[in-house]
C-alpha cells in the first residue's frame, strides 16, 4: 500500500502490526503521526476501537463499584484498548 | 448532527447581553481540538469577559467576547468568537459539523475574517490536521502554537518561521497560561486583516475517497513538521516504554509472561492451599460436631438425618467453602495484573503465540490459568472481547489439568509406575496441551469455520501503581457473583451423591447405613461399566469413582477408599492397601493389559468433565446450551481417546 502516512499505518495494521511500537518499526514515522493516524481511521470508520479489562463485570461499568456516579465508568486503572479492522477497510 | 440551517459570521456581533463589536467590525474565530488551550488562549487575550450563549438558530454554545488588536495604526475593536473543540472539519460530531459549516458557509460575508487555529506544538501532527482543513478554504488563517514549553521538554524544537512558509500561514508561539504571545497574536491577527484573503491551498479532486482525501492532508502535514520540527530519533522514552521494550519482545515478552503466570499458579495454589485445609477441617470438625450436637439435643443422633446434615450439607458446603480462597486469591492477582497495566502487555505478547496455532491470541491467559483451577480461568475468558472466542476458550479450559487431578495423577502414577511417577505426571501436562490445542482446532474449522482473525492492534496503557480499594471492589463482587451462582449446584450434588451412597439396593443393609457396595450408587455405576469395557477399566470401583470425580476430583480418592474399605493413604506416593486393591481391579478389568489400561483411566480422568464447579462457572458465562455441549464434548473424547489408549497399547503391550 503506498501513499502518505494514514495509508502506511492502515497497511501496517492489515499487515499484523499489534502495538504502536510495531506500527513505528514498520512505517518509520513519529509516534505522535502514528496516534493522530489511529484516531483518525477510527473517526473515518476503518478501525473499531473497544476497551477491555479482566475485572469488569458481564454486565457493564453500571454495576461496577469502580464506576464513578457521574460518568458510569471506570474511575481509574489502565484500560487496554483494541482496534480491529472493521469490514469497511477490506 | 447540526441538521438545523446555522446563521453566518455576520449576526453574531451582538446577543441578548448586547453589543460585542460594532456591526461591520471584524470577527475572527478560534478554532482547535480539545485540550489544546484554545480556551485558556480565550480567556487570556480578552481578559475572560466571555458571554456564553447559543449560537443564533441552533443550541451549539460558544463563548464570546471584544478584543482590541493593532489595526490601521489603531487599536481596533473585533468580535473573537470561540468555537467548539474540533480535532478536523470532518462531519463526524455535532460540534465539527457545526464548525465545519461556519466556516464553509455559501456567503463569504457570513464566514469569519479571520480563523485562528490553536496548535499544541508538542502534537503537531494531531493539531496541523485541522490546519489542512482549514487551509483549504480561501481565507486569512492564523496558527497559535501552544504548549511549546512541552515541546521543548520533550527536545521538540520547532521553526516557527519555517513552518510559516510550510503552512501558508504566520504562525504565532503563545502561552496563554502567562499571557506570553498575547500582543503578538494580536499583531498577526491585524497584520492579516490587513493582507487580501489567502487563497485555498491547491490539491486535487478525490471525489468519493475520504481515505485517499485524509492521506493527502496526513502527507501534508508531515512535510510541514518534517520541515519545520527537530525531534530526537526516537521520542524521549517514559519507563512504561522502557519496561515495554522487554516485556514485550518477541523472544523475552513470552518468557516474562510465563515467568508472571508461574508467579499466579504458585501463589494462588501454595498460599490457597493452608486456607482451604483450614476451611475443610472447621467443617469436618467443629461445625459438623456442633451440628451432631444438636441434632443429639433434639433426639436426631446417629439417625439418617444426621447422615445427610453432617455428610451431605455440611460437607457440601464446607466443598464449596474451600474454593473460596482459591478464587479470592486468583481474583485478586488476576486484577492486579490488569489495574497495573502488565495484562494489556500479556496480551500482545499472547497474541503473537496463538496466532501460530489458529487460536485466539488473548485466549492464553485464562487456558494457563486452567492449570491451577478451571474454575476461576472460565471467569478469565472475560479478557476476551468477542463472544465466539469468549465460548470457545471456556469449552477449552476444561481439558487444562488443574492441580486437583494432580493428586490422583500422584497415586495412580506410585501405584504403577513407581520408578517413572514423575514422567508420567509430567506427561500428563503435556498431553492436557495437545487436548487443548486439537480439541480447539477442531472446533474451529468445525463450528466456528467463519471466525475471521481481526487485525488487532493494542494501544498500551501507562503502568501504574494497583489501587486497593479496586482491587478489593472488583475481587469481592467477582467472588459473591461465582459464590451465588455454584452454590445451588455444588451442594445439591454432594448431597446427591450421599443420598446414593445411603441408599441400600436389594436386602443388605437400611437407609443411611448399607455398605457402598450394596447402594445405589454401586448399582449405577454397575449398571454404566459395560460402557467402559473398551477402555480396560470396565470395574465398577473405577467407574464409580468418575462419578464422584464429576462433583470434584479430590473425590476420586476418597471414593475409592470408601469403596475398598481401605484407610485413605496419607502420603499419595505410597498408596498401600489402597493400591493393591486398584491394582488388582485394574488387572482384572484389563485382562492383565494393565498399562495400557491405567494410561486409558488417566486420559479419560483428565478429558472429562472437571468437576460442578466448573460446569456452574460454565453455566454462568456461557450459557446452559454451550455449556451441555461442552460436557458432551468432554465425555466424547474423554472416551474415544481412552478406547484409542487402551486398545492400541493393548496390542502393543
Amino acid at each position: 500500500m503506498s501513499g502518505g502516512p494514514l495509508r502506511a499505518v492502515l497497511g501496517a495494521v492489515e499487515g499484523g502490526a499489534i502495538t504502536s511500537a510495531d506500527i513505528q518499526r514498520t512505517t518509520g514515522l513519529s509516534m505522535d503521526m502514528i496516534r493522530t493516524s489511529l484516531e483518525q481511521l477510527v473517526r473515518m470508520g476503518y478501525l473499531s476501537a473497544e476497551a477491555m479489562a479482566t475485572a469488569c463485570p458481564p454486565t457493564g461499568c453500571g454495576s461496577c463499584g469502580s464506576a464513578t456516579p457521574q460518568t458510569g465508568t471506570c474511575a481509574t486503572g489502565p484500560v487496554l484498548i483494541g482496534l480491529s479492522r472493521t469490514q469497511r477497510a477490506g | 448532527m447540526t441538521t438545523e440551517p446555522v446563521a453566518g459570521f455576520a449576526s453574531c456581533h451582538s446577543d441578548a447581553a448586547g453589543p460585542l463589536a460594532a456591526a461591520g467590525s471584524p470577527v475572527v474565530a478560534l478554532v482547535g481540538a480539545p485540550n489544546v488551550g484554545k480556551s485558556t488562549l480565550f480567556n487570556s487575550v480578552t481578559g475572560a469577559r466571555r458571554q456564553v450563549g447559543n449560537w443564533p438558530g441552533t443550541t451549539v454554545e460558544v463563548g464570546r467576547a471584544q478584543w482590541t488588536v493593532p489595526l490601521a495604526g489603531g487599536d481596533t475593536p473585533i468580535a473573537l468568537v470561540d468555537l467548539p473543540g474540533a480535532y478536523s472539519l470532518d462531519p463526524v460530531s455535532p460540534d465539527e459539523e457545526f464548525t465545519r459549516a461556519l466556516l464553509r458557509m455559501p456567503d463569504e460575508a457570513d464566514r469569519p475574517d479571520v480563523v485562528i487555529v490553536v496548535a499544541d506544538a508538542s502534537r503537531l501532527a494531531r493539531s496541523l490536521y485541522l490546519v489542512s482543513q482549514v487551509r483549504e478554504i480561501a481565507g486569512r488563517v492564523v496558527v497559535a502554537l501552544t504548549m511549546s514549553d512541552v515541546a521543548a521538554r520533550r527536545e521538540i524544537e520547532v521553526d516557527v518561521e519555517q513552518l510559516r512558509r510550510r503552512l501558508g500561514a504566520l504562525v504565532v508561539r503563545v502561552d496563554p497560561r502567562r499571557g506570553i504571545g498575547d500582543a503578538d497574536l494580536a499583531r498577526a491577527v491585524g497584520e492579516s486583516l490587513e493582507r487580501p484573503p489567502l487563497p485555498a491551498r491547491p490539491r486535487p479532486d478525490f471525489g468519493d475517497d475520504e481515505l485517499a482525501a485524509a492521506d493527502e492532508r496526513f502527507a501534508w502535514v508531515q512535510a510541514a513538521i518534517d520541515a519545520a520540527t527537530v525531534a530526537p530519533d526516537d521520542e524521549p522514552h517514559t519507563w512504561s516504554d522502557r519496561i515495554d521494550r522487554w516485556v514485550t519482545a518477541p523472544w523475552v515478552g513470552p518468557i516474562i509472561f510465563l515467568g508472571v503466570m508461574w508467579l499466579v499458579f504458585q501463589l494462588t495454589t501454595t498460599a490457597a492451599a493452608p486456607l482451604q485445609d483450614a476451611l475443610d477441617a472447621i467443617f469436618s470438625g467443629p461445625v459438623s460436631a456442633a451440628a451432631v450436637a444438636v441434632l443429639g439435643l433434639v433426639g436426631l443422633a446417629g439417625s439418617w438425618v444426621e447422615g445427610f446434615v453432617v455428610d451431605g450439607l455440611i460437607g457440601g458446603v464446607g466443598m464449596l467453602l474451600t474454593f473460596v480462597p482459591l478464587m479470592a486469591i486468583m481474583f485478586a492477582l488476576l486484577a492486579l495484573l490488569e489495574d497495573s497495566g502488565y495484562m494489556a502487555r500479556a496480551a500482545v505478547v499472547t497474541d503473537r503465540t496463538m496466532r501460530l496455532i489458529g487460536l485466539p491470541g488473548r485466549a492464553f491467559l485464562p487456558l494457563i490459568v486452567g492449570f491451577g483451577c478451571n474454575v476461576p480461568a472460565i471467569s478469565a475468558t472475560r479478557v476476551l472481547p468477542d463472544a465466539r472466542h469468549r465460548i470457545l476458550t471456556a469449552l477449552l479450559v476444561p481439558f487444562t489439568s488443574c492441580s486437583a487431578r494432580l493428586a490422583v495423577y500422584v497415586m495412580l502414577a506410585a501405584t504403577f509406575f513407581p520408578d517413572n511417577a514423575g514422567n508420567v505426571v509430567f506427561a500428563m501436562y503435556v498431553i492436557s496441551i495437545v487436548f487443548v490445542v486439537v480439541v480447539g482446532l477442531a472446533l474451529r474449522r468445525t463450528l466456528w469455520r467463519t471466525m475471521g482473525r481481526d487485525a488487532l492492534l493494542l494501544d498500551l496503557p501507562a503502568y501504574q501503581l494497583p489501587h486497593l480499594r479496586i482491587l478489593g471492589v472488583v475481587t469481592w463482587g467477582r467472588l459473591l457473583g461465582f459464590l451465588r451462582t455454584a452454590s445451588g449446584i455444588v451442594v445439591a450434588t454432594v448431597a446427591a451423591v450421599w443420598l446414593l451412597q445411603s441408599i441400600p439396593v436389594g436386602a443388605a443393609g437400611s437407609f443411611a447405613d448399607v455398605p457402598v457396595q450394596d447402594s445405589a450408587y454401586a448399582a449405577g455405576a454397575q449398571a454404566v461399566t459395560p460402557l467402559f469395557a473398551p477402555t480396560g477399566f470396565g470395574n465398577w470401583e473405577a467407574v464409580g469413582a468418575l462419578a464422584v470425580g464429576f462433583v470434584a476430583k479430590e473425590a476420586v480418592i476418597s471414593s475409592w477408599s470408601q469403596t475398598y474399605a481401605v484407610e485413605e493413604p496419607g502420603d499419595l506416593r505410597s498408596p498401600g492397601d489402597l493400591g493393591d486393591a486398584v491394582r488388582a481391579d485394574f488387572d482384572e478389568s484389563s485382562g492383565g493389559h494393565t498399562t495400557p489400561a491405567v494410561w486409558a483411566f488417566l486420559v479419560f480422568l483428565l478429558a472429562y468433565t472437571p468437576c460442578v464447579a466448573t460446569v456452574a462457572t460454565q453455566w454462568r458465562e456461557i450459557g446452559r446450551r454451550w455449556t451441555l455441549f461442552g460436557m458432551g464434548v468432554q465425555l466424547s473424547v474423554a472416551w474415544l481417546v481412552a478406547v484409542a489408549v487402551f486398545q492400541i497399547g493393548r496390542l502393543i503391550s
